[in-house]
């Protein structure tokens, strides 16, 4: 969708135009607001820019999901263009010559999407299912999260009709008839697939993060440190040593950063 | 012996495929790579009517007393039983499988369901024809239907906003279907199979996609022409059909028959595939 929107933008700036100083990132409110897959989209994002050494001027927004173009947060403003989304983002940073994996061949380069197209579907929607259709983490934490910016009966309305929009999703990709252990099984064979991927390297593909690492960490990152009714799936992630440790590892060289930033 | 018995139901097959369905290819295929007795039959239709009642859409697969449908559930139930050339590979190896898996799944398979089921011109005159033939009465009246109705909400649903159309939908789904066989275009390389000389599931996915691409008659799909440029997948995709999946027993023995007494020139050779796409109700294959 949003790449959609993006590729009319590739073919007005062109490749010349560096980094723009006025770039705003906007995101929902990161303590009080924002769901779980949302904001591991957000620190996905900040973390690559991060990573590529990109300025950005954060601004949290309680509308940031009406205001983004897919609908989808989080999005960037350049000027006069919105970029919306991890996949366009990343695309629109190496159309301007900024990209951080250009040392990758192209079976690496393959592998890379492949690898990120697997932890978008399988966290990503897991990261869903988990907030919106398991019960207690809906009542308990989603809703109340999601409808907190707005005034009764719309804090009961909008997240309602967000969770329809998630269940048809699910329902398309098959996701909707699964049990929470299976969902939990998911997570693990995609973290089983990732760590082997992984093994003893600094990161994914060689001593540079690429953007996958960048992926990767917004969904660890966030699934280790949020507080969830039940830890088992905590637990389960700390199994993965060698991934925790890609975590640690980017936390302490970038997300100061963000922090920063 | 006759527990560790595969049964494999399939759709039936046309234009020179054992099967015009990608996912009964990709497990026909893998059950060969790793030499499974598999006895396969193709969409028969007492059996066609029991998987439709229980709502399963072909591949079936029947071992012991365990029924699978679904190329993701039967693959996985393969791996549970410790079954399928999968296991002979390295754990990171495995992990790219899932990887590319995954990418094929999320970017090839929309534009392979529009491609087949929501395009008109292939809807109309391919698919539908094809699938209600192979259904028994009534079926055939229902059958295309509802595949059409799932690709449909498969394509449009995850991708359904307030921003975008149906034809913006259609147009990225194809763009990203190309880019995705690029990139298992690259990933093959030279190479025989994606990890060297021996198959594993993810030649099969492949192989399962790319084959009914590249035999229908397909005057004007830009999918097709995509496939057809990746001169590496076109390969394995033949290596496959000819090392794995050649033409069963019966139809070697209904060819040499048939060219020991005709000349089969390629006007006939068009219509005499057709008829042997018909005749072939219960062929086993191991």
């Amino acid at each position: 969708m949003a790449s959609l929107v993006g590729d009319v933008m590739h073919l007005k700036i062109g490749a010349t135009e560096k980094w723009p100083t006025d770039v705003a990132f906007f995101q929902p409110y990161q303590v009080e607001q924002v769901t779980l897959p949302d904001y591991s989209n957000c620190l996905a994002v900040r973390t690559f820019l991060s990573m590529s050494g990109l300025k950005f001027d954060l601004q949290l927004k309680t509308n940031a999901e009406e205001m983004s173009p897919s609908g989808r947060v989080p999005f960037l403003k350049m000027g006069a263009f919105l970029v919306a989304e991890f996949d366009p983002i990343v695309a629109n940073v190496n159309m301007r010559g900024l990209s951080i994996s250009a040392h990758l061949d192209e079976t690496e380069r393959s592998e890379m999407t492949a690898y990120i197209t697997m932890v978008h579907t399988v966290l990503y929607n897991a990261e869903l299912y988990l907030s919106w259709i398991d019960k207690d983490i809906f009542a308990s934490t989603t809703r109340p999260r999601y409808g907190s910016v707005h005034p009764w009966p719309l804090s009961w309305i909008l997240p309602w009709k967000r969770q329809m929009e998630v269940k048809s999703r699910l329902n398309a990709c098959g996701w909707i008839d699964k049990t929470k252990e299976n969902v939990l099984d998911e997570i693990k064979a995609c973290l089983q697939a990732l760590s082997d991927r992984l093994a003893k390297n600094t990161y994914f593909f060689g001593e540079k993060p690429t953007e996958l690492d960048a992926l990767v960490f917004g969904h660890l990152y966030n699934l280790i440190t949020v507080r969830l009714p039940d830890s088992k799936l905590t637990g389960s992630i700390q199994n993965y040593r060698n991934l925790v440790d890609l975590c640690t590892r980017i936390e302490g060289k970038f997300y100061r950063d963000i922090q920063e930033n | 012996m006759t527990d560790d018995v595969l049964n494999l139901e399939v759709w039936k097959g046309n234009w020179d495929l054992p099967s015009v369905d990608n996912e009964c290819l990709t497990v026909w295929a893998y059950c060969k790579f790793s030499g499974l007795p598999t006895k396969v039959q193709k969409s028969h239709q007492t059996n066609l009517f029991q998987s439709s009642l229980a709502k399963h859409n072909l591949p079936v697969l029947q071992h012991g007393s365990a029924t699978e449908s679904q190329l993701g559930n039967i693959l996985s139930y393969l791996k549970n039983q410790g079954l399928g050339v999968d296991k002979n590979f390295s754990s990171k190896e495995l992990a790219d499988i899932s990887a590319f898996t995954a990418l094929i799944e999320e970017k090839l398979l929309p534009a392979y369901l529009h491609h087949w089921w929501v395009d008109t011109d292939t809807y109309v005159e391919i698919t539908r024809p094809f699938y209600a033939k192979a259904s028994p009465f009534p079926l055939n009246y229902f059958v295309p239907g509802r595949i059409q109705r799932a690709a449909k909400q498969h394509i449009y649903e995850p991708r359904r906003n307030d921003v975008i159309s149906d034809e913006e939908v259609e147009l990225l789904v194809y763009k990203e279907a190309k880019e995705c066989l690029n990139h298992l275009s690259y990933r093959l390389g030279e190479k025989d199979f994606f990890f060297g000389d021996q198959p594993s599931s993810l030649d099969a996915l492949v192989f399962g996609y790319v084959a009914p691409l590249l035999k229908a008659p397909l005057p004007n799909s830009q999918l097709a022409n995509h496939v057809k440029l990746c001169l590496n997948l076109s390969g394995l995709c033949n290596r496959i059909l000819n090392k794995y999946l050649p033409m069963s027993p019966e139809g070697y023995a209904f060819i040499s028959g048939l060219v020991g007494v005709v000349i089969v020139d390629e006007g006939d050779y068009d219509g005499f595939s057709g008829v042997f796409g018909d005749d072939e109700g219960g062929g086993d294959d191991d």
